[in-house]
């Protein structure tokens, strides 16, 4: 089911009106996990066994590393419920890249390797709800946390709809004990849930959708449209993805607030980063902060030798290329990152713009503008692979956007759209300092606030493209 | 009121709020005339043309069927009436084909023939709701409607949204005048088209209950203004009048039903004569055809007699 189609327009009223109705707290996470489950079933029933699979094992090694006493079965058990999540995710996601790439290079040196693609649909969502149980499992296992009894408010906090298929990756620490304790309606939350839902409809349905139109385009032809054009094609994809996943995030983090939960930020204005390292603090926080947490840090983070740092970094970024899916053109993404990342960790400046751009004044200064947008240029850089079907394209586009062509005129200039993303981008520099766009104190008079609720809403109903799946639901 | 019930009623005041804000924005649009609907210049071209007329004798309403084969100066020649072809698309439907013949009628009280000529297909189509908003008007054209009606105009609002950002940036944009689309009194025709085929005939499953809603108005309203009223089928390519012979049957027992003075014949054009659609004669023969239609009708046409010998067409 997608956050913006009839069905969740529909579904989302239901499941709010009977969960507050009920008063148990067991019956409550009970109604949630069956409406999460309903949730996901509407794309696939048959992928919620995965979901079963993963809950049911994460649950019995927590209880499990609980009474294990020795360090070996203690790790036994992680490995376990490292190796059932990581395979199926492997069956599903990269095992037909793996063996496409084993049966390429034996051919290269002469030798047939025979095996066979599974061709198997990948379950939506599938990277988030097993790095959300992974984490629970680790945390566990490094007493972090208590492992988790109750089965049901376990089952509902791995399966909880308004995060299970695109995130943001909740941590057990800051999501599970919500699901225990008795949850208030609260009235000024879920307002401001409804304002950040309505937020991340526009930024998902009027600029993300809009941005695809033109950019699907733009790819798809790449061959014959020059420099300036590709350039222009790389900008729309920023936006769009920022517009989709970000947006995807809002509805989800308002949502969740409608039901008296609190996730965690996924996205704070990563556009407006003054170098890389910021927009990798900004952009995903969650899956960012996931692997910082559990691979970064792990493996010595930034206090260890050059060397190592570097490998470190690679490292970092390669796997986070890899969690997108199984292709070049992501390596070479976390690639074209990387490089970008290692000369701030060389100099010491990774953590030099931790604080908000341009705070308590209204435009940053030329410094700052300048930063931002070559900062911005950078990402655009990695997103024309990111977006591109093979490494070639990506490449072919590249070296259109460095030739004359770059200042041909633009095949289409999307006027009305780029109007959209300026009316994004202004709102969300205005309002930068907030968790979303539409958190208004209440010294904003009423009468701006409702004036900017009725061009949302005129936009949404009146200026919306063919809906297109979230791209990060294949992720 | 605790928190929830605040907060549902609270949300629900703004989605009424919202609907009726965006059915006003809409309106607004609609009424200021800058929203880029389809066959926009078509249909100000038959509203010029009206505004502009007087005396007015005959008036053909109907489809792009009617607007390809009838010349109006043609006709007022062989009828010795002031005639006029107020032809839209299909896409307007009998809907918007009352909406032109209100505006016609009241400009032209001396009206005596009406001619409603669409093609074959046309009672197979849902009811043009969406034709019907953008020629209403005014806001009388809403109020005159049932409950239903109305509703299904309102939904119109909604479903036929078009490009709103467009049409209010156009409002701060110099218009120029399209005529490139103009061809003889109606839509410029493209290339011809090829048919080579055997057609398949309309299905008489497709047939709309319905259809007639608006044709019964048009009755109506024509009695009420003592109108002679006639029916015609527009032209079609004959391989497919041929393979739809169980749907004409049908549909001529549906129009009969509703009272109107139908000519059941339907002129089965062959491939050489056809323009560039299975309805609409190549340009060269439309005055050839409004004779043939001339023909068919002459008898049950009312002929005032001449003040002169001149006779205007629109």
């Amino acid at each position: 089911m997608l956050f913006n189609s009839i069905d969740f327009a529909i579904f989302l009223p239901i499941v709010f009106f009977l969960y507050w109705a009920i008063r148990d707290l067991k019956i409550q996470n009970l109604f949630l996990l069956t409406a999460s489950y309903v949730f996901y079933g509407f794309w696939d029933w048959r992928f919620l066994g995965l979901i079963f699979i993963s809950s049911i094992v994460d649950y019995l090694v927590g209880i499990n590393l609980q009474y294990a006493q020795k360090e070996t079965r203690r790790k036994a058990l992680l490995l376990f419920s490292i190796a059932i999540n990581i395979g199926i995710l492997f069956i599903f996601k990269y095992y037909d890249f793996f063996i496409e790439n084993f049966i390429n290079v034996f051919r290269l040196f002469g030798t047939e390797f025979q095996a066979k693609r599974l061709d198997i649909v990948i379950p939506v969502g599938i990277s988030f709800y097993t790095f959300q149980t992974l984490s629970y499992s680790i945390d566990v296992y490094r007493r972090k946390i208590t492992p988790q009894k109750d089965i049901i408010a376990f089952f509902a906090f791995v399966a909880f709809f308004p995060q299970l298929v695109a995130g943001p990756i909740e941590r057990a620490k800051e999501l599970l004990p919500q699901f225990l304790q008795k949850r208030a309606f609260d009235y000024t939350q879920a307002v401001d849930g409804m304002r950040q839902i309505l937020w991340g409809l526009f930024k998902k349905m009027i600029v993300a959708d809009t941005c695809a139109y033109y950019v699907n385009d733009i790819f798809a032809h790449y061959g014959d449209y020059s420099g300036s054009t590709l350039l222009l094609g790389g900008i729309l994809f920023a936006f769009q993805i920022y517009g989709d996943f970000s947006g995807y995030s809002d509805i989800a983090i308002g949502t969740a607030r409608l039901f008296g939960f609190t996730l965690m930020r996924n996205f704070a204005y990563p556009y407006f980063s003054r170098d890389i390292a910021e927009f990798w603090r900004r952009w995903h926080i969650s899956l960012t902060s996931w692997f910082r947490d559990y691979v970064y840090i792990p493996l010595g983070g930034s206090n260890t030798g050059y060397l190592r740092k570097i490998c470190n970094i690679f490292i970092i970024f390669l796997v986070s290329a890899l969690w997108h899916g199984a292709n070049w053109t992501f390596i070479v993404w976390g690639l074209i990152n990387a490089f970008c990342f290692l000369p701030l960790i060389f100099l010491g400046t990774n953590r030099r713009n931790l604080d908000t751009v341009a705070q308590n004044r209204i435009v940053p200064t030329w410094h700052e503008l300048r930063d931002m947008v070559f900062t911005f240029f950078i990402i655009v850089l990695g997103w024309i692979f990111f977006r591109s079907e093979n490494v070639y394209q990506g490449w072919v586009v590249i070296k259109k956007i460095a030739s004359k062509g770059l200042f041909d005129a633009v095949h289409e200039f999307p006027s009305k759209l780029i109007v959209l993303i300026l009316f994004m981008l202004i709102f969300e520099w205005v309002q930068r300092d907030k968790q979303h766009a539409l958190e208004f104190t209440p010294r904003v008079h009423y009468a701006l606030r409702y004036g900017v609720y009725s061009v949302l809403v005129f936009l949404l109903v009146f200026f919306t493209v063919e809906p297109q799946a979230f791209i990060y639901f294949k992720f | 009121m605790n928190d929830l019930q605040k907060f549902v009623s609270k949300t629900a005041a703004w989605c009424v709020y919202a609907f009726l804000f965006c059915v006003a924005v809409r309106l607004i649009i609609l009424s200021v005339n800058i929203e880029q609907y389809p066959f926009k210049y078509l249909y100000q071209y038959q509203i010029d043309k009206i505004d502009k007329s007087s005396g007015i004798q005959t008036v053909f309403i109907g489809d792009s069927s009617l607007g390809n084969s009838i010349s109006a100066e043609e006709f007022s020649r062989l009828s010795r009436t002031n005639s006029m072809n107020a032809a839209l698309t299909g896409y307007y439907g009998f809907a918007g084909q009352y909406n032109l013949l209100k505006r016609i009628i009241k400009k032209n009280l001396q009206i005596k023939n009406v001619i409603v000529m669409n093609t074959l297909d046309m009672m197979g189509r849902e009811i043009s709701y969406q034709g019907y908003l953008y020629s209403i008007g005014d806001i009388q054209g809403l109020l005159e409607l049932a409950p239903r009606e109305k509703l299904s105009v309102i939904k119109a609002l909604y479903t036929t949204r078009g490009d709103v950002i467009d049409d209010l940036l156009g409002l701060f944009k110099t218009r120029k005048d399209n005529e490139r689309w103009k061809g003889d009194d109606y839509i410029k025709q493209q290339d011809k088209k090829q048919f080579l085929t055997q057609a398949k005939g309309i299905p008489v499953s497709s047939i709309e209950k319905d259809k007639t809603l608006f044709l019964k108005k048009i009755i109506i309203l024509c009695k009420t203004h003592g109108i002679n009223l006639l029916y015609l089928h527009g032209p079609l390519w004959d391989s497919k009048v041929h393979a739809s012979s169980s749907y004409i049957t049908q549909i001529n027992g549906i129009l009969k039903t509703t009272g109107i003075t139908l000519i059941d014949h339907v002129f089965a054009v062959p491939n050489a004569e056809l323009g560039d659609s299975a309805d609409h004669i190549t340009p060269p023969l439309k005055a050839e055809y409004t004779k043939k239609y001339y023909d068919l009708i002459r008898d049950h046409l009312i002929v005032p007699a001449p003040d002169n010998l001149e006779f205007s067409s629109y």
